[in-house]
């Protein structure tokens, strides 16, 4: 310990040749087990960064014979001693100086947006060339380098821009301020031209053709059909063989009953009108059941049912998450809106993901105005890339590691939804088991730091429609948007009606109090109204945009620690992604404002036809979607440690398929609900059940519970309380005081789960119990529990309890007091299918019993109202809490 | 498993035997929480994991069966409770250049602030305590304090995050999950894990403190109202005479077991069954665990349940007694928010907000000790006290001195459960602002609280995503076995 009559030397620098010692010894060690390894024979450099600098006071204190408390507040300077004392070439790159003290420290008011003095920080070059006060930079000598000099003496930053209040820029670390010294006094030697990686994915000698030929690497070939004999679809030729060879066939059809049920629950995610049963019962034909398929697919209620799927794939939530206030993204909506349109429409997948992944460089938005609805669409499109739980709205927490989780999300959200691979896994090392070296990770990102840059970060939340000042300065592009500048295109179009409707007020106003004017301020009332119903209103949208210049250059990170770079890297895709595809190529497009075009070049790497990952992706979650699992059944894994396909011909036919029928995705589901596999019954007889225990090959339909959403709009829709109204934005939540989280009852109709307000910190507690994801940070794939908690919310939640009660209002209405009546119009409506005799006597007798258990309990607790009508709606209840109910088959 | 669908007593065999397939039998049904148990679970082809809550095996002996974590949001300042720092006095208003490295904000940052209270020496093992913990300095025998433990984020919500799960980000499971992942539950009728927070507020990060994470959600945390009903929908808004709820569960049963019945060899209809009755006993069990007024007046008062500023945290403090006594495996104590919802957070107020949070706290925290200890529980039951981080010696704000974030260097406590009483261990610098001697992280935190739970923090894995993750991460954590009674 140390006393305290050393602390006098806080302030500089100490050396101590004992500690010099350990830290270069400890350095060797570490270096041999770094992963620069694989880079180490094509550099020269030891690079010093190898050694356990995480956090320079963190981790390097470790030995106990200290001398002092000064010892570990000059650790850094230790460090430096110790490597000038073993006199090595070069210790401090340029990449590490850029990486923790230029970008960080000084671009925001020297760079990109900024050259205040004349000085750009983001080159050696600019640097050594300096600004209006001379060279910034004096190769080989410090004491003269202006930048160390202001540094040193605390003028740079700015002390009005240190982190506080108001601004985020740090201090630079004292240790920094040492290595800078390092790297200027040993001549400020640039990054070495072998560090500047450029990556032919053809000739990677990272990637060996064994790699390039997994089958999930390769285009998917359009196998030829099988010839099956009794098969009824391409689909079911691809599917029989397997069955056959296990001496099994398709199960019988299912009833045509639990069939339009079906289709219901997967298309629209709600139960089928009792007409429409019927009809289909009375003409169970192929032709009946395809026209029931469209009617379900031009409905407005399937684009709600699959954006479900969709964003649950994109992690969609409308809070930032992270900071516990878990402020709201108030304008998201829109990008669910635009899903649920996107699929209503059938818009082609690949436009789907182009508009996603690139929709603000398919135009130039930023002089664009007014927007056609396609534009709006394409920029709105790009909320896809701004999902990532993100807490750098708050000042604490947008530095540097917090922005590369952002980022590092996103890249996991996109590489799992889109191309079915765990890219993420690359961030600090090599992909385990896939072929993606560590620098495909950083390469890969590269492309999204287009629009996500560290260096030039846009905090989420921003707004970017109508545009704002295109070049924001410093302080404006951390605020949210909070001011109404932003709304000038709304003003500016509007003008013109404003000044009509002012007068059409004035005149009103003249006329108000004059006699027998009732018929013109009518008129005029009118007038006003078709005026106002002319101006716009403005549209908001927070999306992803190319944030426009050069971006900052991407290092790959040791480790993954933001503050240890190495090789310099220019965007790219995964160069075990080549065979047969166009490679990707950035070409920036000719709009007057500044965009990269590199998202736009990785849409058009996607959206190939041949591309082997995409079409077979999202067929093979549709399919999910359908049979409970994929066919594939690693959604989001693609790679050597996911799933191999249990069906590689119907998943490649299916993939090439979709690319040709234009991606169409209703020409997918049509495909699969018109399959005699799709059609079979779910029943599990013992033949089945041991011969294909676990429905690999199909030879059954999986009976499937109701998902969270279908489960409560079900409930609503049978109890005749929800509210269809589309679109808009989200319907809010409260929060009881048991702390169940539920969409606020003012009495009304309560609107579809989808339209319901997704919080990151307080899910709604039905939809979480029954399997609606966490977006940690997105799923592909539920999870589906069977607990008792959810027997809990069935049983006693006030959305059941009361929907009971409008059920049995619903009822009583059709069936009036007839037991009989009563019970046949439950199952009818609930169930969508007669009751049986035995149902029927069983009904009708528990609503004897719980009338006379009512009756008895309203003479002794005066319970009010009629008890027959209670014990209707405990029957109601019931059957919501029924498996019945909550099963389909 | 045959089915003979058709057949009345079969199809109850049948449901025997599906308990028997998830539990040790029908009427013991020992195996878990009722709550949060998955009861069947579709088999998952790519990683076979275990899903349910039936008790495992430690990966060897354990010291302790249960834990108590007493989480003090806010970061409790290490000088003014349990770290003394006489230096401090000689060179009160000094401020250490090099100190702002690491001070955010700088701005508010005055001098070094020597503690205004006074500490002394207590029980056998002379472990020091500030006079604002008069009832835990009773217990000095008892108690283990690491003085040396460090952090890596000085933020509330990341800094949170770590404390709980070895991760700074929200996505993982924290300690708690992990050990009803690793262990299970001895539990009978009432979750494995438990939080009990302020049931009038929403803490910190909520019900984030106690997720599962990545690990399936069968394992978080369930968090027991203290006040009202213990759980969400345990009971409706307004319950139906018992005649009615009888008949209408009898009635649900025979509807689930028709349904059941046709269709044979779907495992999940019959846990589907199984958690409609495990549902009905939960609402028994639940309530009668947190009934207080089962206790006598000599132990509510011990807490302090009768007094108003200790009675919300004495509260907590007994129903985790009363828990942990039921074999629950982890607890977790959330201090009430007063004020803001980082009780501990003492920007201002050295002087009067933080001897108010002691003083809610203090003689609870004591009594949970004393209780465990008189039951013969405290040997197998591990108690840990302490907050996301410490603060700074400096003194932040000029009218009503308080103290900014610090992570380098803070002070936690643990007690009982195979913790060598009496024990100060590792040591600040002079000014207590940054662990120098026997650093312990908060990998090596939690490596030690797993093993006193009888797991190895290097086996305790779980493969998500084709990772092996750990609680303790990719970096070298190590048990701290100088606090151990059997290291």
């Amino acid at each position: 310990m140390a006393t305290a009559g050393e602390h006098g030397a806080f302030a500089q620098l100490s050396d101590n040749e004992a500690s010099v010692n350990d830290f270069g010894i400890q350095n060797q060690a570490q270096r041999s087990k770094s992963p620069s390894e694989r880079y180490g024979s094509r550099t020269p450099y030891p690079t010093n960064l190898d050694a356990p600098q995480r956090d320079d006071e963190n981790t390097v204190m470790v030995e106990k014979d200290f001398a002092g408390f000064i010892r570990f507040l000059t650790i850094a300077a230790l460090y430096l001693l110790c490597i000038t004392s073993t006199a090595r070439a070069v210790d401090v790159t340029e990449q590490e100086m850029m990486a923790n003290v230029f970008l960080p420290h000084c671009a925001p008011c020297h760079g990109k947006w900024k050259q205040e003095g004349g000085l750009d920080v983001r080159t050696r070059d600019s640097l050594l060339r300096g600004g209006d006060s001379g060279p910034a930079l004096v190769s080989g000598d410090a004491q003269k380098s202006l930048v160390f000099q202001r540094i040193l003496a605390d003028e740079m930053p700015p002390k009005k821009d240190i982190f506080g209040d108001t601004n985020y820029v740090r201090r630079v670390k004292p240790s920094d301020l040492e290595r800078l010294r390092t790297w200027i006094n040993s001549g400020t030697p640039p990054i070495h031209p072998e560090e500047i990686l450029t990556v032919d994915a053809a000739n990677d000698p990272l990637v060996s053709d064994e790699d390039r030929n997994f089958w999930s690497f390769l285009p998917p070939a359009q196998p030829p059909i099988p010839s099956a004999g009794t098969a009824d679809t391409p689909i079911d030729s691809f599917l029989l063989r397997a069955l056959q060879d296990k001496g099994l066939q398709f199960a019988a059809e299912a009833s045509p009953q639990v069939l339009v049920r079906r289709a219901h629950f997967v298309l629209v995610g709600l139960p089928p009108e009792p007409e429409t049963v019927e009809q289909f019962q009375d003409d169970p034909s192929s032709a009946a059941f395809e026209k029931i398929i469209d009617r379900l697919l031009a409905s407005p209620r399937y684009g709600e049912r699959w954006a479900t799927y969709w964003l649950d794939s994109a992690g969609f939530a409308e809070t930032h998450g992270k900071a516990d206030r878990d402020e709201l993204r108030r304008f998201a909506w829109r990008y669910r809106d635009y899903v649920i349109r996107a699929l209503s429409e059938d818009k082609p997948y690949d436009r789907f993901l182009l508009e996603q992944i690139a929709g603000d460089e398919l135009f130039d938005h930023k002089v664009t105005d007014p927007l056609s609805p396609e534009q709006r669409d394409a920029l709105i499109a790009t909320g896809f890339l701004r999902t990532a739980a993100d807490g750098t709205d708050e000042l604490a927490f947008n530095f540097i590691p917090e922005r590369l989780s952002v980022l590092h999300e996103q890249i996991s959200i996109f590489s799992s939804t889109v191309m079915g691979l765990t890219l993420e896994c690359a961030r600090c090392h090599d992909h385990k088991y896939d072929p993606i070296p560590q620098r495909d990770y950083y390469r890969f990102s590269a492309i999204f730091r287009s629009a996500l840059d560290p260096f030039d970060w846009r905090i989420p939340g921003q707004v970017i429609y109508p545009p704002a000042n295109p070049i924001p300065d410093l302080y404006q592009r951390l605020l949210p948007d909070k001011t109404a500048g932003d709304l000038y295109v709304v003003k500016r179009y509007n003008q013109p009606f404003e000044a009509q409707a002012d007068e059409l007020r004035r005149q009103l106003a003249a006329k108000e109090n004059q006699p027998d004017s009732e018929n013109e301020l009518k008129a005029l009332r009118d007038r006003l109204k078709t005026v106002e119903k002319k101006m716009l209103r403005p549209v908001k949208v927070q999306a992803l945009f190319d944030v426009g210049g050069e971006p900052s250059p991407t290092y790959i990170l040791r480790r993954g620690a933001e503050r240890r770079p190495a090789e310099r890297v220019d965007a790219g895709v995964p160069s075990a992604l080549h065979v047969g595809l166009q490679p990707y190529t950035i070409v920036k497009p000719a709009f007057q404002t500044d965009t990269t075009g590199h998202r736009l070049a990785l849409a058009r790497w996607l959206i190939q036809p041949r591309h082997p990952l995409t079409a077979r992706v999202i067929v093979n979650r549709v399919w999910q979607h359908h049979f409970g699992v994929g066919l594939v059944r690693t959604p989001a894994n693609f790679g050597l440690t996911g799933e191999a396909p249990t069906h590689p011909e119907l998943l490649d036919w299916l993939a090439t398929q979709l690319v040709e029928e234009g991606w169409s995705l209703k020409w997918l589901h049509r495909v699969i609900m018109t399959s005699r596999a799709y059609r079979q019954s779910s029943l599990v007889d013992e033949v089945r059940a041991e011969r294909d225990p676990n429905n690999t090959l199909l030879s059954r339909f999986p009976l499937r519970r109701l998902d969270a959403e279908a489960l409560r709009d079900s409930v609503l829709s049978v109890a005749a309380r929800l509210d269809r109204t589309p679109f808009g934005p989200s319907a809010d939540l409260d929060i009881s005081t048991e702390g169940e989280v539920a969409a606020r009852d003012s009495g009304d109709e309560l609107r579809r789960s989808v339209y319901l307000l997704r919080r990151r910190s307080t899910p709604i507690t039905l939809l979480d119990l029954f399997g609606t994801p966490r977006m940690l940070p997105n799923c592909v794939q539920r999870v589906e529990s069977t607990v008792p908690s959810q027997a809990l919310q069935l049983m006693n939640s006030r959305l059941v309890r009361a929907s009971s009660e409008h059920f049995a209002r619903r009822v009583l209405k059709l069936a009036g007091d007839q037991p009989e009546e009563q019970v046949r119009h439950v199952y009818r409506l609930a169930l969508s299918r007669q009751s049986t005799s035995e149902e029927q006597t069983q009904g009708v007798e528990a609503l004897t019993k719980l009338t006379q258990a009512w009756k008895a309990a309203a003479t002794h607790e005066s319970i009010g109202s009629d008890a027959s009508e209670q014990a209707l709606a405990t029957f109601c209840l019931t059957i919501f809490n029924s498996p019945q109910f909550i099963y389909v088959d | 498993m045959k089915f003979h669908p058709t057949n009345r007593e079969a199809a109850r065999v049948s449901r025997r035997d599906f308990f028997g397939r998830v539990s040790d039998g029908l009427v013991g049904t020992a195996l878990a929480s009722l709550l949060s148990q998955d009861l069947w679970h579709p088999p998952k082809a790519h990683a076979a994991v275990v899903q349910d809550l039936r008790s495992r095996r430690p990966h060897f002996p354990a010291s302790a069966k249960s834990v108590i974590q007493l989480f003090m949001t806010g970061g409790p300042s290490q000088v003014d409770l349990f770290d003394p720092k006489p230096a401090l006095k000689k060179h009160a208003g000094d401020l250490p250049r090099t100190f702002l490295d690491n001070v955010e904000s700088v701005g508010a940052a005055g001098g070094l602030l020597p503690s205004p209270y006074n500490f002394s020496r207590c029980g056998t093992s002379g472990l020091e305590f500030s006079e604002l913990l008069p009832h835990l300095a009773e217990c000095a025998d008892d108690i283990a304090v690491i003085r040396s433990m460090w952090t890596t984020s000085f933020n509330h919500e990341p800094a949170v995050f770590m404390m709980h799960s070895g991760r700074t980000g929200m996505d993982s499971p924290g300690f708690g999950a992990w050990v009803a992942y690793g262990l299970g539950s001895e539990n009978e009728n009432l979750p494995a894990y438990v939080a009990l927070d302020d049931p009038d507020r929403q803490i910190l990060l909520g019900r984030q403190n106690w997720q599962a994470g990545f690990l399936p959600p069968t394992y978080q945390g369930t968090r027991l109202r203290t006040k009202g009903s213990p759980l969400v929908n345990l009971h409706p808004e307004v319950e139906a005479p018992t005649p009615v709820r009888d008949f209408s569960r009898q009635l649900l049963r025979r509807l689930a077991i028709t349904h059941r019945d046709r269709r044979p060899r779907q495992p999940e209809l019959d846990a589907r069954i199984a958690s409609y009755e495990l549902a009905a006993r939960m609402q028994i069990s639940a309530s009668d665990t947190l009934d207080l007024s089962q206790e006598d007046s000599a132990t509510l008062s011990l807490y302090g349940v009768d007094n108003d500023v200790t009675a919300p945290f004495a509260r907590r403090c007994l129903m985790a007694r009363r828990l942990v006594e039921r074999g629950v495996r982890i607890v977790q104590i959330y201090m009430n928010c007063s004020r803001s919802n980082n009780p501990w957070d003492h920007h201002g107020g050295i002087k009067d907000a933080l001897p108010a949070s002691c003083a809610q706290t203090d003689q609870p925290t004591a009594a949970l000790l004393k209780d465990l200890k008189e039951r013969g529980l405290l040997d197998s039951t591990l108690v840990v006290w302490g907050g996301e981080f410490g603060r700074l010696p400096l003194l932040q704000g000029r009218e009503n001195p308080g103290r900014d974030h610090g992570a380098n260097g803070f002070s936690i406590w643990l007690a009982g459960g195979g913790v060598k009483g009496g024990t100060a261990y590792g040591a600040t610098d002079d000014f207590g602002y940054h662990a120098m001697e026997n650093r312990v992280s908060v990998h090596d935190f939690h490596a030690t609280l797993l093993h006193l739970l009888g797991l190895d923090h290097k086996r305790l894995v779980y493969d998500h995503h084709g990772l092996d993750e750990k609680l303790t991460g990719v970096e070298h954590a190590r048990v701290v076995r100088e606090i151990l009674l059997r290291s």
